[in-house]
């Protein structure tokens, strides 16, 4: 569910720590399985002739490291369903970004969503289990809800005082996941099943839930644009609903009663189109429409169960 | 080593990706907002008289490695006395154009291709080449063997 940003510092407080040292203590162990494995081609490979060198049904391992990064000038219009929370000044449709995606040996560090407001926010890391010619299994970590900060919407962001005050922060959550990806010749169809934690409810314990996420890209080139349609479904547990847009017993007032949140679904249609502009620059455009169950409106906090994201600007690619 | 994978031009008969180390890219990075130099592709050639032959735009940038790049390409040629020229593709024995008795010379083509391409400002008496343009064929993204999602929001 898109939820408001603010909540940097959190991020790394709570989140990352909690981040890195899994992933470390994980990868640690699959990097040296994936050594062994790598020794025992590297010998294999030495009996094979030059025609067989590539086998498009062998994982592919890669021995250099590869790198691109891109810095992204857009202006986004991405509104929440979160009721009292507005972009109502043009530096919050501001929202530059550093894109990146490196790979080494399996492990992939990438913003594969078109923009990253926030460093983590659009950010996977990953390590590719199996790779075969037209599917692949990875896992990966990544912010799959953004949170928000009611407080520092109030003071620093113009958020309704009224809707907002007494609120807990909300955290981001963080999960890890086992993404399936189906390639076809001009499309992509991927699957994450994640496991997710997010920050603590009003008894002080961690929430943890589950997410399902699909998502279908077809791309349609035309001339040099690059032109991309996308839809998504995703599957969010109760507990991950319920803290965002439930409300605890401490932050119950006369115009806020206390609210359990279901487990809620939400749609995505997306458009999205790129076109260079030089060798360094190109431009990009995109909009989202995102649908939530009916059952997310009867939350005292959400005003809608539908928004439309724009994001327009430009790339620099190095 | 390690590799940049974007950007990289297609060159008529080898195809050549930069690997450009990181330090030449913090310097691209430290010119960012400076403008691109587009210049006429210009060569000149003495047949008695001087010839300019150009192509604008010289470059053709399309967003990954391998796919086709679409262009309108102005090629001119411009000689201080009058001429009987034909221009060919470099490799294609096809004319794209033939003129008899003329100084100046303006046609355009439309581009379509995944790799750089030479044109060749020929003779009509002999067919003798003199002058040559290039369209270069640049591309922001490298085709690498992994795979990457697109997703907006």
């Amino acid at each position: 569910m898109a939820f408001k940003k603010n909540n940097t510092k959190r991020i790394y407080n709570h989140g990352l720590s909690w981040l890195v040292a899994l992933f470390l203590l994980m990868f640690n162990s699959l990097s040296y399985a994936k050594e062994t494995s790598e020794n025992l081609e590297h010998s294999a490979s030495l009996e094979l002739s030059a025609e067989q060198e590539y086998n498009a049904n062998k994982p592919i391992l890669k021995d250099e490291f590869e790198w691109q990064f891109a810095l992204d000038f857009s202006l986004v219009y991405d509104p929440t369903i979160i009721a009292g929370i507005e972009q109502d000044e043009l530096l919050h449709y501001f929202m530059p970004g550093l894109l990146f995606d490196i790979s080494y040996k399996g492990f992939f560090l990438q913003t594969n969503q078109r923009r990253s407001n926030a460093l983590l926010g659009g950010t996977e890391f990953g390590y590719q289990l199996v790779v075969e010619q037209n599917w692949q299994l990875d896992v990966i970590a990544k912010a799959y809800m953004q949170g928000y900060d009611p407080a520092a919407e109030i003071e620093y962001s113009s958020g309704d005082e009224k809707l907002l005050a007494g609120l807990r922060e909300r955290n981001v959550t963080l999960g890890i996941a086992l993404r399936y990806s189906q390639y076809f010749e001009n499309s992509l169809f991927t699957l994450d099943l994640a496991a997710t934690t997010s920050g603590d409810d009003e008894f002080d314990k961690s929430v943890r839930g589950v997410i399902i996420d699909s998502f279908y890209s077809y791309l349609l080139p035309y001339r040099n644009w690059d032109i991309y349609f996308g839809a998504g479904l995703t599957y969010f547990s109760q507990d991950i609903v319920d803290y965002y847009i439930g409300v605890g017993s401490d932050e119950v007032n006369e115009n806020r009663p206390k609210y359990t949140a279901k487990g809620g679904l939400r749609g995505q249609v997306e458009f999205y189109a790129q076109h260079p502009l030089s060798a360094s620059w190109s431009f990009n455009a995109g909009i989202t429409h995102s649908l939530y169950s009916s059952n997310v409106k009867k939350s005292p906090l959400v005003d809608t169960n539908q928004v439309t994201q724009v994001m327009l600007g430009v790339l620099y690619v190095f | 080593m390690y590799f940049n994978v974007g950007k990289g031009i297609a060159m008529s008969q080898v195809k050549v990706q930069f690997k450009v180390q990181f330090k030449v890219q913090f310097i691209l990075l430290c010119s960012l907002l400076l403008a691109e130099q587009v210049n006429a592709n210009e060569v000149k050639t003495v047949n008695n008289a001087e010839v300019t032959f150009t192509a604008l735009p010289e470059q053709c940038v399309t967003l990954r490695q391998g796919r086709d790049c679409f262009a309108t390409v102005e090629l001119q040629w411009q000689s201080s006395d009058k001429q009987s020229f034909c221009l060919y593709q470099e490799g294609n024995n096809k004319q794209l154009g033939c003129w008899q008795n003329n100084n100046k010379v303006q046609i355009k083509i439309e581009f379509e291709s995944n790799k750089s391409i030479n044109y060749q400002l020929r003779t009509v008496s002999d067919n003798k080449v003199i002058a040559e343009t290039k369209v270069e064929v640049s591309w922001q993204h490298k085709n690498t063997t992994r795979k990457r999602r697109w997703r907006l929001f």
